[in-house]
């Protein structure tokens, strides 16, 4: 089991930050934590780096999608329906029965339709949630861990793509976001799936070598939502990023040690943090060297994850990992890593 | 409730036929058969959570829970096909549990189609009115607990208790003021979902 304590994630990055007059006067003109500014400017450079923080300031850019439940509903008649209310939503190419909602009526809210509350479809935030599932390619009969569930959107991913076959068990922490995913679950007309509450950096006292299939969506700072949550501009403190950073090594090893030899685990953050994705990563390669490995997912349609940061030399390995950037993309910021335990 | 099982905050009903809400409930709308039908090779779970909650899963699911999980202690908060809950000792089933009993037996039975305002009316949390009323399927008493459809597509958009007998309704036919009248009063809608949680959009 890996740990590693948030003051040594501190000190590996924090004093490799060059926070110079340029970069306080950029974070003041758009008014971010400076820390965050010098690291965009050490992955994107300069010019990228501005197009990023003008995107992130442009919510409208970024649009709601919907994954269609077409066990329940003809995703067909659900669509002209929409329509019909005024809704304008274009089919996404890359993930089957989605679409993403150009253009809204005043009302009803895509959120409060009679096919939502008869779970038709379910909400997201952005068509980046749809990745992680995409990738992931659950099938009918599958086991799997989803052991930072609510409130529920790729948990429902997963349930549409096994067919509501097999068993999900959608665990999660947090009572308030366990209500959300129990509702969403009974709304869409679930039957495969169990909601569990447990830590999930425990997973491994719970299951042994036993799980096949693990989705950790793990809980980070949303460094790649700020266009939804402005307030994450000066939300985390670097010091607060590395005790993220340490609890995520912690929720990953676990699951780690609970999969399956041959099994699969997807890492997943919808952040851009090197620290939060990159580094995570090449910690957990680095701990259990020839027993896992990165598996290069068979439709990468966004970035690669990147290799150095300040200096320090990521595990190579981590390439075949999915980045999605929101100034490149025009979606949410998303880090996606699918791991095999041999 | 006959064989229960007690596990930490769960109860595996072994015979629904012999749970008392949902007996009554399936004597008065369908019958024993459709239940026995419907929970051949399941069992019933009995949550208590906020509410007194009734799920449905298949043995072989349940057996695999049994191993993985309820043997470990890990607490279930939720599992299966949601039937519905219990209130008083009334059995409310939910839309998806009456959905899958109506597509069983082949027809709607205890329910009351409603047009498009009571349609929406209803999914707020408001009772159905006369004036709302499409159709309504027997059986239909007062009391009872009955499905409420929307009849753009048939489908059942919640669950509420008969204000009234059917007899008493037909007597209403070409009486304005009769418009206004509650037909049934709502127990549970899929308003429900969004009027109580959070909103968490990921």
């Amino acid at each position: 089991m890996l740990k590693i304590n948030y003051n040594e994630i501190l000190d590996l990055f924090e004093t490799r930050l060059r926070v110079d007059d340029n970069v306080r006067g950029i974070a003041i003109r758009y008014g971010y934590q400076p820390y965050m500014i010098a690291r965009y400017i050490e992955m994107l450079g300069f010019d990228e780096a501005l197009r990023l923080l003008d995107v992130f300031e442009k919510k409208d850019l970024f649009k709601h999608s919907i994954r269609c439940n077409d066990l329940r509903c003809n995703c067909g008649r659900i669509i002209d329906s929409l329509e019909d209310q005024g809704f304008i939503l274009k089919a996404i190419e890359w993930a089957r029965y989605s679409y993403v909602v150009l253009e809204k009526p005043q009302k009803p809210s895509i959120g409060a339709t009679h096919e939502y509350l008869k779970g038709c479809y379910y909400l997201y935030r952005d068509a980046a949630s749809l990745i992680p599932i995409v990738i992931f390619s659950p099938s009918p009969g599958d086991y799997i861990l989803d052991s930072c569930a609510a409130p529920g959107g790729k948990t429902t991913h997963i349930l549409l793509e096994m067919r509501d076959r097999g068993l999900v068990i959608a665990n999660d922490i947090s009572m308030d976001r366990l209500v959300a995913l129990k509702f969403n679950l009974i709304r869409m007309g679930f039957k495969s799936y169990v909601i569990t509450r447990f830590d999930a950096r425990k997973t491994h006292e719970i299951f042994r070598d036993e799980i096949p299939k693990i989705l950790v969506d793990a809980p980070c700072s949303a460094e790649g939502a700020i266009m939804f949550d402005p307030e994450r501009k000066n939300k985390t403190s670097y010091s607060a990023l590395a005790k993220l950073v340490s609890r995520e090594i912690e929720i990953l090893s676990s699951s780690i040690e609970a999969l399956a030899p041959g099994g699969l685990i997807m890492y997943v953050t919808c952040s851009i943090a090197p620290e939060e994705n990159e580094f995570v990563i090449s910690k957990i390669l680095d701990f259990y060297r020839e027993n896992i490995e990165i598996v290069s997912p068979h439709n990468n349609l966004w970035s690669k994850g990147i290799e150095r940061f300040l200096g320090y030399e990521f595990n190579p390995e981590v390439q075949k990992c999915v980045r999605v950037w929101p100034h490149k993309h025009l979606m949410e910021g998303y880090f996606i890593c699918l791991l095999r335990k041999r | 409730m006959s064989s229960k099982k007690e596990m930490r905050d769960h109860i595996i009903i072994d015979e629904p036929a012999e749970f008392k809400p949902l007996k009554e409930y399936f004597e008065e709308i369908f019958d024993m058969y459709t239940l026995e039908s419907f929970f051949r090779d399941k069992k019933l779970i009995y949550l208590e959570n906020r509410y007194r909650e009734l799920y449905v899963v298949n043995i072989d699911l349940l057996e695999y829970v049994n191993k993985m999980l309820i043997s470990r202690k890990i607490r279930i908060m939720s599992l299966g096909l949601f039937v519905g809950f219990i209130k008083g000792n009334k059995f409310i089933p939910s839309p998806q549990f009456l959905e899958e009993l109506y597509a069983l037996i082949g027809r709607f039975r205890g329910a009351v189609v409603a047009k498009e305002k009571g349609v929406k009316a209803f999914l707020y949390g408001n009772d159905l009115l006369y004036e709302s009323v499409h159709r309504i399927y027997k059986p239909f008493k007062k009391d009872y607990i009955v499905g409420v459809i929307d009849r753009s597509d048939m489908r059942v958009i919640g669950v509420g208790r008969a204000a009234v007998d059917l007899e008493e309704i037909r007597e209403w036919i070409n009486k304005p003021d009769s418009r206004l009248r509650p037909v049934v009063y709502n127990e549970f809608d899929l308003g429900f979902f969004l009027r109580e949680q959070k909103e968490y959009i990921e």
